[in-house]
C-alpha cells in the first residue's frame, strides 16, 4: 500500500516538473539582446545626445582608407609632385600607383571603397535617426543633420573623384537591397552631393567655441560645393560661394606659411575644415597620415614609414619661381636639423620627406604626427578657387591670388592667368593632395604625367575594386580600360 | 598438499574408469586474462547432478565417462564439454557480452549494438588511453569512419573536428556537440586520456536527432570512468617524454637568398643589389625559435563500489612545454592542467541517484605564433642578437618589408591565460511503475578566465618597439544551465521488445566578460602587473555579454521484434531565443533488420551476424549568433570623434544591417547501413552510405561595400554532403601461443557540393589574397572551392611573351618580363583578367583513412595508428606575400626549383615572385595528401609472480610515439590547415608538427 502512494507521489511529482517547464514558452524564450541598445534608444535627445550619431561620423575620417595610405596612394603618389619613398620594394601596391600599373585587384582601391562607405552609412544612420528622434526643437535637429549631411557630400566628393560616378546610398540598407545598386552617374553624385551642402549651408553655424573645432561649418560647406563646382568647370557658382566665404569675414591667412604646419597652427584663422588628430591616450584615437610620411629609419619618434616624398620635379618646380619660404615648409630633407631641432638622419633611404606632416619630438608621445591635424580645407585654397573663377566667370582674380602670394614672400601679379592660378595652386597646395585631380581637370594630365605613363581615356578614373564587381554580380560596371 | 590430492585425485580417476562413472576435477577460469573464476556452476547434462567451483576456482565432480559437463556463469557463455573419459578438465569461460551486446550510449539513454539503427561508432577507452595526447579529442584522429580530425601543435589548442564533411558553414558551428555524462559541453580539453570510458560518435541526423537543434555537426558522447563492484581499486599512471619539431620547412640561406633578391632586381629593376659579402651571417629562424620540450602527466584515480553505491575519484595533472623556445624564463610557452573528478552513485529499491562534478584548471602561456612567421619571412643574413648583446635591427639592412627580430618577439611575448571550469550535474532515476522509470537530472557548467597581456618597453627597431608598457587583463565568465526530465517505459511481450521515452530539456546558456587596460604599468614583476598601478590617463574598460535559452521536447520510440526487426523513431521541438521565429521540430526514423535471425539463412561461419538499416532524419543548427537585426552601439575609438584637439566624444551608430531575418538551418540526412560479422565475430565489417544536406544554411557572407558593412549573417545557401564511411576489423587468437591481435581500418569519402545559393551573385566569396577572392561558395562547386588562375608555364624569353596572343593576334600578357607565370586564357578573348579565373581544387578531401594493429604476446602488447588524408589541396600563401615582404625569404624548394633563365624551368616562376605572379593561380596550389604514423606504443605488463611480490593487482610500462613521422609533399610546415568553412585550407602557417616520444608505467593497486 505504501509502495503504491510512493508511487503515485512520485508520478505527481514528475507531472510538477515537466508541467513546470512547459509554463509560458514564448516568454521564456523572447530575450533582449544583452549589451545592445535597441534602435529606438533615447526618445527625445538633447543636442549633445543627439552629436553622438554625429561624431560617429567625424571618428569614422580617421580610417586607414579615408585619410591614410590609400588616400595618400591615389591623391597624391599618383601626381608628378610626389614619389612612392620608401624602400624600393615596399608596398607594391603603391608602386603600381606611382607608375601607373594598377589594377582592379589593387588592395588601396578596395580599402578606400569599403571605408568611405562605411563611414558614409554611419552618416546615413545618423541623418536617418535624427530625422525620427523627437527633439524639442527644430533647431537643434536640423544642425546635427547637417553636419552629418556635410560629411556625408565630403566622402561622396571623395568617390566621385575617384571612380568617376558611384552607387548612391542614402539609407541604411537592408539586406534584400546592397546587392542591386548600380553605379549613378558622376553629374547625379554632383547633384546629390550638391543636394546635401546646399541644407548644410542653410542650417551649420559660422563657428564654434575652440574646443568643438573640427566640426562643420557654413564656410565648410560653401568650401566644399566650391570644390564640387570647380570639379565640374561651374565658374559661376565657385565664384559665388567663394565670394560668400571671403565676405563673411570669418577666415584669414595665417602669418607664417612654415608654422601653419606646426602644432601652433592647427585651428588657426585659416582652418575652413581640419581632421582633428590626437595621441592622446596613448594612440587609442590614433590615425597615421602623418606617421606614414615620417621620415624612414630616423630616431625614435622621429619616424614614419617614409612614404609620399616630393619629387626632384617638385623641387625644381620651386626653385624655378624663387619660391623660397614654401620650398622650405614642403620639402624636408635628410641630413637636416629643423629650426625647431630636430634631426633629420642622413640615412634615411630618401632624400626628402613631406614638411607639412612634420611635428616636432617633443609632441610624439607615442609615435611621430599622431597630433598632426590634417588641414583639409584651407582659406588659402577658398581664395584660389575664387581667383580661378574669377578668370572664367568674370571679377578680380589679382586680389585672392596676391594674398596668398604676399604671404608667401612673393611679389604681386597684376593681371593673373589660368596658369598663373594654376602654378599658385601647385606651390601654395602641395602634396595637400591635390595636384592629381588638378592635372586631370585643367586637362593638363597627358602633358605633365603622360611620359611618366599616364594614359588619356583611362586613368583620369581609378578602377573600380574587383571584389566589389564580384560581389554585385555585373550590377556595377568597370570603368573603361581597366 | 593440495596438489598431492590432486594426484591422488588423478589416480583414482585412472583407477574408476572402468566403472562408467568417473570423478572429475578442474580449474575454471576467464578466457579473458586467466583469473580463475569461482562460484561456476556445473552440471551433468540431462541429469539433477551439479556443483560450483570454489573460491580458487576448482570443482570435482562425478559423471559416467560419456556425460558432457555445463559450465555455467552469469556474464559468460556457457560451455558444454564432452568427458570423453578424462578426469581432469580444466576449463575457460569466455565473456558473453559479444561486440554486438555491448552498451552504447545513444543520449538519454543507451542500447545495445545489435538494436541500432543509426550509424554510431564507439571508441573504447584503451584506444584513448594508449595516445599521448594533450586531450582526448585529438586521439580520436583517424579512429572513427567519417569523423575528420585537424590537429594543431601548439600546446592546449583544440582539434578542429568535422563529421562527415562540411555541413553548416558558419565558422564556429563547424564542430560537432559535446556531451560529457549527458552535460553539454563546448569541448572536452578539459579531460584526460585515461577519464574516458567510451566516446560514441553519433554519426548521422537519426543517431544526433535527439539531441535536435544542437546537433547538426554531429554528436560526440564522452562518458568518463565510474566505479564497478568490488574492492577499492587505486590505479596510478604517468608518463614522461619529450617533443621534438619535425618537418620544418626548410629556408634558403644567406648565399642562396641574396642570389635570389639580386636575380629579382635584375629582371624587374625595382629594388637593391646586395652583395653577398656584406652579409657574413646566415641564420635558421626556426633553429633559434624551437627547442626540444617537456611533455608530463600524472593521474591518480580510485574507484570501487558495493550493491548499493560505487564511486570514482581520480585527480589528474598534465604539463606540456610549447616546442617555441621563448629564451625567456619568465615566459616559456607552455600549457597546464590540473583537474579533478568525482563520481558517486547510489542505488535503493526504487530509486538510483548519483552526482558526478568535474573541476579543471587550464593554464597557457601562449606561443606567439607572429614571431614564427617573422621566422618565415625574415632575411636569413643577420644574427638575433649582435656582439655587443643587443638586439639587430633588421629595418637597418636595407631589406624591403616590414621586418622583425623573430627571436625579440617571441622574447618580449608576455601573455598568460587561465581558465577554471566546474562541471557539476546530479540526476535521480526512479521507477515509478513496473516498466516505468523516471529520470531528472541537473548539471550546470561554470567557466571562469582570466587573460594578462603584458608589453614590455624595449627597442629592437624603428617598427619593433615600445615606449610605453601596457597591460591587458581580460575576465570572462560563461555559465550553461541544463536541466533534463526523461521518462521510459521499456517492455518487453514474448518477442516484442518495447521502449518509449519523453523528456523535456531546458538550457539557458550565459556568457559575460570585461576588459580593461592601462599604460605605464610599473615593469617589475607579475605582482605590480596592476590596472590601478598604471597611468590614469589612457586607461579604459570595455564589456559585453549574451544570453541564449533553448526549450525542448523530445521522444523516442523503439520496437524491435525477435531482435530481428528493428525501428527507432524519434521527434524533437525545440524553441531558441535565437532565432526570429523561434520554434522547430525535427523527427527521425531507422529501421533494420538482422537478416542472420531469419529462418531461411543458413547457419554458416562465413556469415554469423548480418544487419541491413536504413535511416532518415531531421536536425537543426543553433550554433549560430544570435539573430540581430539593427544595433546600435558605441563601439569605441574608431566611432569617437575628436574636437578641439584632443577632446574625443563618444559616438553611436550601427553595426550591422536591417532586417536580417534569420530562420533555421536545418539538415536533412538518408543513411543506409550494413553490417556483418564472420568467422566467429573475427571479422567485422560496417558499410553506411549516406546523403545530407543542409537547408537554409547560416553564414556570415562578404557583401558589398555599399551597405556599409563588410560582411552579414543569413540563410545563405544549400549544401550537399556524401559519401560512404567504411569500416573493417579482424581480430583473433591464438590461445596455444598466448597472442591476440587485431587490425582495425577505416575509410571514407566525403562529396561535398553546394546545391544553391540564395543571394544575388550566387557566390559566397571566402579569403581574399591580393585584391582578390581565392576562394569561392558556388552553385556545383564544393563549399570554399579554389578559384584562379591557371598557370600553363613560365615565358622564357621575350619572344615567347609576345607570341601569347589571343585569336585576335593581340598580346595577352604585355605587362609580363621573362621568368613570369603564363596564365591561361579561358575564355579566348583579348585579356587575361577576372573572367579567366576557374576552379583550381577542392579543400575537402576525397577521402580520410585510418587503420589501428593491436598485438598482443604473453605479457607484451603493442599497438600503432596509422592515419592519412587524400586529395585535398593546400593554397600556399606563404609564397604570395611579397606584396607585403618584398625581400622575405624564399623557401629551398623554391631556390632549388626557380626559373633561373631561358630554357630552366617551365613550372617555377623567377626570384621575381611579384606582381601578377601572386594572383591566385595553380601553382600555389599544392596537394594537401599526407600520411602520418599517429601513434606507436608497446607495453609489458608485469607477470603475476612479479606483480604478487610488489604488491599490485597490474603493472604496465610502456613507450609511446606519437606523430612520430608524417609524410607530406606539400612545401610547408604541415598539410593539416584548419579555417573557417568557406576559407580553408589556405596555409600561412608556420607553426611546425612535433613528434612526442613517452615512457609511462600504470599501476594498479
Amino acid at each position: 500500500m505504501k509502495n503504491i502512494k510512493t508511487k503515485i507521489f512520485a508520478f505527481f511529482v514528475m507531472l510538477f516538473v515537466m508541467g513546470f517547464t512547459l509554463v509560458s514558452c514564448d516568454d521564456f524564450l523572447d530575450l533582449p539582446l544583452e549589451g545592445q541598445l535597441p534602435a529606438d534608444y533615447e526618445k527625445e535627445p538633447t543636442a549633445e545626445e543627439g552629436f553622438r550619431y554625429v561624431s560617429a561620423v567625424y571618428g569614422g575620417l580617421r580610417n586607414w582608407g579615408i585619410s591614410v595610405f590609400p588616400y595618400i596612394g591615389m591623391f597624391e603618389i599618383t601626381s608628378d609632385d610626389a614619389d612612392k619613398g620608401s624602400t624600393p620594394d615596399d608596398s607594391p601596391s603603391m608602386i603600381e600607383l606611382n607608375n601607373y600599373t594598377f589594377t582592379p585587384e589593387n588592395d588601396l582601391f578596395l580599402s578606400f571603397w569599403n571605408d568611405h562607405y562605411s563611414v558614409i552609412g554611419r552618416a546615413n544612420f545618423a541623418i536617418n535617426t535624427l530625422l525620427e528622434l523627437n527633439f524639442e526643437d527644430e533647431d537643434i535637429r536640423n544642425p546635427l543633420v547637417a553636419e552629418a549631411r556635410f560629411l556625408r557630400a565630403f566622402l561622396f566628393l571623395r568617390l566621385n573623384l575617384a571612380f568617376g560616378g558611384v552607387p548612391i546610398v542614402e539609407t541604411t540598407l537592408t539586406a534584400d537591397e546592397f546587392a542591386r545598386i548600380p553605379r549613378s552617374s558622376k553629374e547625379e553624385i554632383y547633384d546629390f552631393i550638391e543636394q546635401d551642402l546646399l541644407f548644410a549651408i542653410e542650417h551649420l553655424p559660422a563657428t564654434y567655441p575652440f574646443s568643438e573645432a573640427g566640426r562643420a561649418t557654413e564656410g565648410a560647406a560653401r568650401a566644399l560645393l566650391a570644390r564640387a563646382y570647380m570639379y565640374q568647370d561651374k565658374w559661376a557658382d565657385v565664384k559665388f560661394q567663394t565670394d560668400e566665404i571671403i565676405n563673411s569675414n570669418t577666415y584669414t591667412l595665417y602669418p607664417s606659411f612654415y608654422q601653419l604646419f606646426r602644432m601652433v597652427g592647427q585651428n588657426s584663422s585659416e582652418s575652413v575644415f581640419e581632421l582633428q588628430l590626437t595621441s592622446r591616450d596613448q594612440g587609442r584615437y590614433r590615425c597615421e597620415y602623418g606617421f606614414v610620411q615620417g621620415p624612414r629609419n630616423n630616431f625614435a619618434r622621429l619616424q614614419g614609414w617614409g612614404f609620399n616624398v616630393p619629387s626632384q620635379g617638385l623641387i625644381d618646380f620651386f626653385d624655378s619661381r624663387d619660391d623660397e619660404i614654401r620650398k622650405f615648409a614642403t620639402i624636408l630633407p635628410r641630413g637636416f636639423r629643423t629650426p625647431e631641432g630636430d634631426s633629420i638622419n642622413a640615412n634615411c633611404p630618401n632624400p626628402y620627406y613631406n614638411y607639412k606632416v612634420y611635428t616636432q619630438l617633443k609632441y610624439n608621445s607615442v609615435d611621430y604626427a599622431l597630433d598632426h591635424n590634417i588641414r583639409y580645407i584651407r582659406y588659402a585654397e577658398v581664395l584660389l578657387m575664387n581667383a580661378e573663377a574669377s578668370i572664367h566667370a568674370g571679377g578680380d582674380a589679382a586680389t585672392p591670388l596676391n594674398l596668398v602670394r604676399q604671404r608667401a614672400g612673393l611679389d604681386p601679379i597684376g593681371a593673373p592667368t589660368l596658369e598663373d592660378v594654376w602654378d599658385e595652386r601647385r606651390a601654395e597646395l602641395a602634396m595637400e593632395k591635390h595636384r592629381y585631380f588638378d592635372l586631370i581637370r585643367t586637362n593638363r594630365a597627358t602633358q605633365v604625367m603622360g611620359p611618366r605613363g599616364w594614359q588619356a581615356g583611362k586613368h583620369e578614373v581609378f578602377p573600380i575594386p574587383q571584389s566589389q564587381i564580384d560581389l554585385s554580380d555585373g550590377v556595377l560596371i568597370q570603368n573603361p580600360g581597366y | 598438499m593440495k596438489r598431492k590430492l590432486l594426484l591422488i585425485m588423478l589416480l583414482l580417476g585412472v583407477v574408476l574408469k572402468g566403472y562408467g562413472q568417473i570423478r572429475i576435477s578442474g580449474v575454471v577460469t576467464d578466457a579473458a586474462d586467466g583469473s580463475t573464476l569461482p562460484g561456476v556452476t556445473i552440471r551433468v547434462k540431462d541429469t539433477t547432478q551439479g556443483t560450483t567451483t570454489d573460491i580458487d576456482g576448482r570443482y570435482q565432480i562425478t559423471a559416467a565417462q560419456d556425460a558432457i559437463l555445463v559450465f555455467t556463469f552469469i556474464g559468460m557463455t556457457p560451455k558444454e564439454v564432452p568427458v570423453e573419459g578424462r578426469t581432469v578438465i580444466n576449463v575457460s569461460l569466455s565473456s558473453d557480452i559479444t561486440t554486438l551486446q555491448e552498451v552504447v550510449f545513444i543520449g538519454y539513454g543507451t542500447g545495445t549494438r545489435q538494436d541500432l539503427t543509426a550509424p554510431i561508432t564507439t571508441v573504447r577507452a584503451e584506444e584513448i588511453s594508449r595516445q599521448t595526447t594533450a586531450n582526448p579529442a585529438q586521439a580520436l584522429q583517424g579512429k572513427v569512419a567519417g569523423l575528420q580530425v585537424t590537429n594543431r601543435g601548439e600546446p592546449g589548442s583544440e582539434p578542429q573536428i568535422r563529421i562527415r564533411g562540411i555541413s553548416t558553414v558558419f565558422a564556429a558551428g563547424g564542430g560537432p556537440l559535446y556531451v560529457v555524462d549527458g552535460v553539454i559541453v563546448d569541448n572536452i580539453n578539459f579531460l584526460n586520456n585515461n577519464d574516458i570510458e567510451s566516446i560514441t560518435v553519433l554519426k548521422d541526423a537519426s543517431a544526433g536527432a535527439i539531441y535536435g537543434v544542437q546537433a547538426a555537426n554531429g554528436v560526440i558522447l564522452v562518458t568518463t570512468k565510474e566505479g564497478k563492484k568490488g574492492d577499492t581499486q587505486v590505479n596510478f599512471s604517468t608518463y614522461t617524454g619529450f617533443q621534438h619539431a619535425t618537418n620544418i620547412l626548410e629556408m634558403s640561406n644567406t648565399e642562396q637568398y641574396i642570389e635570389l633578391l639580386n636575380q629579382r632586381t635584375g629582371l624587374t629593376g625595382s629594388g637593391n643589389f646586395f652583395d653577398p659579402e656584406d652579409f657574413p651571417h646566415s641564420t635558421n629562424w626556426y633553429q633559434e625559435l624551437t627547442r626540444p620540450a617537456l611533455i608530463t602527466s600524472h593521474e591518480l584515480s580510485i574507484s570501487g563500489g558495493t550493491d548499493n553505491s560505487s564511486y570514482s575519484y581520480g585527480i589528474g595533472y598534465f604539463h606540456q612545454d610549447g616546442i617555441l623556445n621563448t629564451n625567456n624564463p619568465e615566459n616559456n610557452n607552455n600549457f597546464n592542467r590540473l583537474n579533478f573528478r568525482a563520481k558517486s552513485d547510489y542505488y535503493f529499491n526504487n530509486i538510483d541517484l548519483g552526482y558526478n562534478l568535474i573541476f579543471s584548471r587550464n593554464n597557457t602561456v601562449p606561443a606567439y605564433n607572429y614571431s614564427l612567421y617573422q621566422a618565415f619571412v625574415a632575411p636569413p643574413a643577420f644574427t638575433a642578437r649582435q656582439d655587443n648583446d643587443e638586439w639587430t635591427d633588421p629595418t637597418a639592412l636595407g631589406f624591403s618589408g616590414p621586418f622583425a627580430n623573430p627571436v625579440a618577439s617571441a622574447y618580449y611575448h608576455d601573455v598568460v591565460n587561465d581558465e577554471y571550469r566546474l562541471i557539476p550535474s546530479a540526476y535521480l532515476s526512479a521507477t515509478i511503475m513496473e516498466y516505468l522509470t523516471f529520470r531528472s537530472s541537473i548539471s550546470a557548467r561554470l567557466a571562469f578566465g582570466q587573460g594578462k597581456s603584458f608589453n614590455p618597453t624595449y627597442y629592437v627597431s624603428g617598427l619593433q618597439n615600445n615606449t610605453t608598457t601596457s597591460l591587458n587583463k581580460n575576465n570572462n565568465f560563461n555559465r550553461n544551465l541544463q536541466f533534463d526530465n526523461t521518462l521510459e517505459y521499456r517492455r518487453l511481450f514474448d518477442s516484442h521488445n518495447v521502449r518509449l521515452m519523453v523528456g523535456s530539456s531546458v538550457q539557458e546558456y550565459f556568457s559575460n566578460f570585461l576588459n580593461a587596460n592601462a599604460f605605464n604599468v610599473p615593469d617589475l614583476s607579475s605582482e605590480t602587473q596592476y590596472i590601478s598601478l598604471g597611468d590614469d590617463t589612457g586607461r579604459n574598460a570595455s564589456d559585453g555579454g549574451t544570453k541564449t535559452r533553448v526549450l525542448s521536447f523530445f521522444s523516442r520510440a523503439s520496437y524491435s521484434f525477435e531482435s530481428k526487426y528493428l525501428m527507432t523513431a524519434t521527434i524533437r521541438a525545440d524553441g531558441s531565443s535565437k532565432y526570429n521565429d523561434p520554434w522547430g521540430i525535427f523527427p527521425s526514423l531507422g529501421l533494420g533488420w538482422v537478416i542472420s535471425q531469419e529462418d531461411f539463412m543458413p547457419d554458416t561461419r562465413f556469415v554469423n551476424y548480418l544487419k541491413l538499416r536504413g535511416s532518415w532524419g531531421q536536425l537543426g543548427n543553433n550554433n549560430v549568433p544570435a539573430n540581430s537585426a539593427l544595433i546600435v552601439g558605441s563601439p569605441g575609438p574608431g566611432t569617437t570623434g575628436i574636437f578641439g584637439s584632443d577632446n574625443p566624444i563618444p559616438g553611436l551608430t550601427f553595426q550591422t544591417v536591417y532586417n536580417n531575418f534569420l530562420i533555421w538551418e536545418t539538415l536533412e540526412e538518408f543513411n543506409v547501413g550494413v553490417e556483418v560479422f564472420s568467422f566467429e565475430e573475427r571479422l567485422s565489417f560496417e558499410v553506411d552510405l549516406y546523403n545530407r544536406i543542409t537547408n537554409n544554411a547560416v553564414f556570415f557572407a562578404p557583401i558589398p561595400g555599399v551597405a556599409g558593412t563588410s560582411e552579414l549573417l543569413g540563410n545563405n545557401g544549400k549544401i550537399r554532403n556524401r559519401g560512404i564511411d567504411l569500416s573493417l576489423g579482424w581480430s583473433d587468437r591464438n590461445t596455444s601461443r598466448d597472442l591476440t591481435w587485431s587490425l582495425t581500418g577505416n575509410f571514407s569519402t566525403v562529396d561535398n557540393e553546394v546545391l544553391e545559393i540564395r543571394n544575388e551573385s550566387g557566390v559566397i566569396f571566402g579569403a581574399l589574397t591580393n585584391g582578390q577572392f581565392l576562394t569561392r561558395t558556388m552553385v556545383g562547386y564544393p563549399v570554399g572551392a579554389f578559384f584562379g588562375y591557371n598557370v600553363t608555364g613560365v615565358f622564357q624569353n621575350l619572344g615567347e611573351i609576345n607570341g601569347y596572343t589571343s585569336p585576335n593576334g593581340v598580346v595577352l600578357q604585355p605587362d609580363a618580363i621573362p621568368g613570369d607565370f603564363k596564365y591561361e586564357n579561358i575564355n579566348n578573348d583579348d585579356r587575361i583578367d577576372d573572367a579567366d579565373r576557374v576552379m583550381l581544387g577542392s579543400p575537402i578531401p576525397k577521402f580520410t583513412y585510418g587503420f589501428t594493429a593491436n598485438v598482443t604476446w604473453r605479457q607484451w602488447d603493442a599497438v600503432a595508428t596509422f592515419q592519412g588524408v587524400y586529395g585535398n589541396m593546400v593554397y600556399n600563401a606563404k609564397r604570395t606575400i611579397r606584396n607585403v615582404f618584398p625581400d622575405a625569404n624564399y623557401d629551398l624548394d623554391f631556390y632549388e626549383n626557380h626559373w633561373t633563365g631561358s630554357g630552366s624551368t617551365n613550372s617555377y616562376p623567377s626570384a621575381a615572385l611579384t606582381r601578377r605572379n601572386i594572383f591566385p593561380n595553380s601553382f600555389f596550389l599544392e596537394s594537401g595528401s599526407y600520411f602520418r604514423i599517429r601513434n606507436i606504443q608497446i607495453g609489458y605488463t608485469l607477470p603475476e609472480n612479479v606483480r604478487n611480490n610488489l604488491r599490485v593487482r597490474s603493472m604496465r610500462v610502456y613507450f609511446s610515439a606519437q606523430n612520430p613521422i608524417t609524410l607530406f609533399g606539400y612545401n610547408g610546415y604541415t598539410p593539416e590547415i584548419g579555417g573557417s568553412p568557406i576559407a580553408t585550407g589556405i596555409d600561412n602557417d608556420t607553426y611546425p608538427l612535433s613528434a612526442t616520444y613517452t615512457m609511462g608505467i600504470n599501476v594498479n593497486f
